[in-house]
């Protein structure tokens, strides 16, 4: 009987001490919860007055450019913002909150949904080196490419980009080892993965040894240095516009973009025209790949005099869309060395250069 | 024989050590946890707080599009400040609605919460299963501590109590050892004691024997006495009674011896009975009882009836012991009992044996056991043979008086 008391008494105190762990520990635990998103939530509202245009950075050196144009010729003000991606420039557009969607990929069925899209041109995706970087004449292979993604690519710094950015969707189409190669190593974060085309052009500027994916287009309107290389096929992706479906306010913006005068910007910048598909294509094209890079080269440089001008062009935008202008290009040199995480320091650049190091970019606006 | 301290000890302080294991291996993984969740929260509020702040820029800088760029921003900032607290991200514009989401919150998780201002909220989700895990894990080394300082606990006063326990068992040895002397000495006293009183029996015995042979010898000369007496003296005595009568009836002055021969015969008669009654040299014991119930029927109105075997050859000691309790006895019921039926019962066997029992009123033995009635002289003569003698009775239930003795032993 004795023991039977004790038994039950030790159980009432391994009872007792558990239950106390227990408590402390789920009052330890006690916090909030996130609230539950609301079934019809109010709209989010424009961004602003002027003819609201957003979305992938690969386009906004272009659009900006046509944007002007688009301004002088109709007297309608248009204003490009910062980079929010081609996925947020459609969630953007949905809501409402801007009037064209800049896209540097096909949109998917659901995104197409409801809208109407005008692709109004057509990146070159090339690789990219820092200017003091040996220079190269011959085009990359898909081989090399993955050899580089692996870290097998000797004294230079490859830089990444994120999963599901535009350039290595366009190389997946074609090298698709490559691609994955990419992907595998933004996965296993071998290298510094980059957010924006502005980043990564300024990383490849100021990063020596720093090699990465971009369009050759960019490297000319951003007035980079940093050389590019062609691939030994040809890559490219689309830039699209897409707006609502019947949105009036939109359609003189997407049948500007559709016309000679934008078309002929378009070539103008380096990009290839959809409708005159070839005509850079030739000078770059895969069966000649030394003259390819020779010409994406003399492109860059004399890309260095059209960002000035772009530059300027996005000054005199800058009434139109001070945001536009401000942010991508005055980050890109002002914030160098700041870290990231702390409001416009995330504009700046930091970079660790040598063979083998890895290069910490932070994106910015472009 | 095991004396059970040691399960006492155990079940008296089970509880207590119970309690310390759970003590010892709870609290120290509890308050591993306790403080290892706040540090988690702490370092996820960190989180929180630095994408608040980042994101609160972008808000402050693009009020309208800087949640289409949060998903990226996060991703980024996760990225370059990576902190595996955070295990999700979620960003809630203003309107409460999600505008990034990092993915779906581990199973154990707590939320930390840092607001952009009134752009929205940053709610960041803490991962605790490596808390958890670090706690669990410090649980069993501590539960094994707990278990060893509980063994501790218990083994040290056990073994104490184990001395304890030896010596009481010495103690309890030697106790034992002493009870055997003493059984021993006992054993050995009974015997001698046995021997002395085998001895005293033997010589109560024999000076039983001795005595009722004296008895037998005394009576044997008493009757003897008597019968010369009666025979011898009495005889005399008888013829010059017979003279003097003669002579008185020619002399007067003859009547005067005559009246003393007379006094004297009767005297000499007593005397014979006295030292022996004769009707049992006359006609034996048999019947000289049936005479006695006879003649005390006859005098008193009594219904006396007697048993006795035909046949008796008994030592004269005997008969005379016999014959007179029962005479004593039968005296006792008629004066005494107030009764109506006696019965004499005489049986012989190894012992000779006899029963004298009235229906009369009876009496308590223990008021008159010490010389009342007779009694004592009755016991005497059994006991001076080796007898003895029992009186059966209670008021108004009769009495029953039982002589019994040996027949082998009286010469």
């Amino acid at each position: 009987m004795r023991l039977s008391w004790t038994v039950i008494a030790s159980g009432l105190v391994v009872v007792a001490v558990l239950g106390a762990s227990w408590a402390l520990a789920r009052r330890a635990e006690a916090g909030p919860e996130p609230p539950v998103a609301p079934a019809s939530p109010p709209p989010v509202g424009r961004a602003g007055e002027a003819l609201q245009l957003a979305g992938s950075g690969s386009n906004l050196p272009l659009t900006r450019r046509l944007a002007a144009a688009f301004e002088a010729e109709t007297g309608e003000r248009v204003r490009v913002h910062g980079s929010i991606g081609s996925g947020g420039g459609v969630r953007a557009l949905r809501d409402g909150a801007i009037d064209v969607a800049l896209l540097s990929r096909p949109p998917s069925e659901a995104e197409r949904e409801g809208l109407r899209t005008v692709t109004y041109a057509r990146a070159r995706v090339v690789l990219a080196a820092n200017a003091r970087a040996p220079r190269r004449a011959e085009p990359w292979g898909e081989e090399e490419l993955v050899r580089l993604y692996r870290g097998e690519a000797g004294r230079v710094v490859p830089l990444l980009r994120e999963l599901g950015d535009s350039s290595v969707r366009a190389l997946r189409e074609t090298w698709p080892r490559a691609a994955e190669a990419h992907d595998a190593a933004v996965r296993a974060q071998r290298f510094e993965v980059l957010y924006t085309d502005g980043a990564m052009v300024r990383a490849l500027d100021e990063v020596e040894g720093a090699i990465g994916l971009t369009d050759a287009a960019q490297l000319r309107l951003r007035g980079a240095r940093a050389q590019a290389v062609a691939l030994a096929t040809r890559v490219t992706k689309p830039l699209i516009a897409a707006a609502r479906a019947g949105d009036a306010r939109a359609s003189g913006w997407m049948a500007f973009l559709e016309g000679e005068v934008a078309r002929g910007i378009v070539v103008e910048a380096g990009y290839e025209g959809v409708g005159a598909r070839g005509a850079a294509g030739d000078a770059v094209g895969a069966g000649d790949g030394a003259d390819a890079g020779a010409g994406a080269e003399a492109g860059a440089g004399a890309g260095a005099e059209a960002g000035a001008g772009a530059e300027a062009g996005a000054g005199a935008e800058a009434g139109a869309g001070a945001e536009a202008g401000a942010g991508a290009e005055a980050g890109a040199g002002a914030g160098a060395g700041a870290r990231a995480g702390r409001g416009r320091d995330r504009e700046g650049t930091r970079a660790r250069a040598g063979a083998g190091a890895r290069a910490r970019v932070v994106g910015g606006r472009d | 024989m095991p004396l059970g301290l040691s399960r006492t000890l155990a079940a008296r302080s089970l509880p207590v050590l119970v309690a310390l294991v759970a003590v010892v291996g709870a609290s120290a993984p509890t308050a591993y946890y306790v403080v290892r969740v706040d540090e988690l929260r702490e370092r996820g509020a960190g989180v929180a707080r630095e994408l608040a702040a980042t994101l609160g820029h972008e808000a402050a800088r693009r009020p309208i599009l800087w949640r289409y760029d949060s998903p990226k921003v996060v991703e980024h900032l996760r990225r370059y400040r990576p902190e595996p607290a955070a295990a999700a991200v979620r960003v809630y514009d203003d309107r409460r609605v999600p505008v990034a989401d990092s993915g779906r919150a581990p199973p154990a998780h707590v939320w930390e919460r840092a607001a952009l201002g009134d752009a929205g909220e940053v709610w960041v989700a803490v991962g605790l299963a490596s808390a958890r895990r670090a706690a669990l894990g410090l649980a069993l080394p501590f539960f094994a501590l707990g278990l060893l300082l509980a063994g501790v606990l218990w083994l040290l006063p056990r073994r104490a109590l184990g001395a304890a326990e030896q010596r009481i068992r010495d103690l309890i040895d030697d106790l034992r050892a002493s009870q055997r002397e003493l059984e021993a000495l006992n054993a050995d006293l009974e015997g001698q004691v046995a021997d002395r009183v085998a001895d005293l029996e033997d010589r109560d015995r024999r000076l039983r024997e001795l005595s009722a042979r004296a008895v037998a010898l005394q009576e044997a000369e008493r009757r003897s006495i008597g019968r010369e007496l009666h025979d011898g003296v009495g005889q005399v005595l008888t013829g010059i009674r017979l003279q003097l009568q003669l002579l008185a009836a020619r002399e007067a002055a003859a009547e005067r011896p005559l009246a003393l021969v007379d006094q004297v015969i009767d005297e000499v008669r007593g005397a014979v009975e006295v030292l022996g009654p004769s009707v049992l040299d006359e006609v034996g014991l048999g019947d000289a009882l049936a005479r006695l119930c006879d003649d005390l029927g006859e005098t008193s109105g009594l219904d006396v009836r007697l048993e006795a075997p035909a046949e008796l050859d008994l030592a004269p000691a005997l008969e005379t012991a016999t014959y007179r309790v029962a005479q004593e006895a039968l005296h006792n019921a008629q004066r005494h009992a107030d009764a109506e039926r006696i019965e004499l019962r005489l049986a012989l066997g190894e012992r000779l044996r006899l029963e004298v029992r009235d229906d009369g009123v009876g009496f308590d033995p223990a008021a008159v056991e010490e010389g009342g009635h007779g009694l004592r002289g009755m016991r005497e003569r059994a006991e001076l043979l080796g007898g003895s003698l029992e009186i059966a009775s209670a008021p108004g239930e009769g009495t029953a008086i039982l002589l019994e003795l040996p027949i082998e032993e009286t010469p």
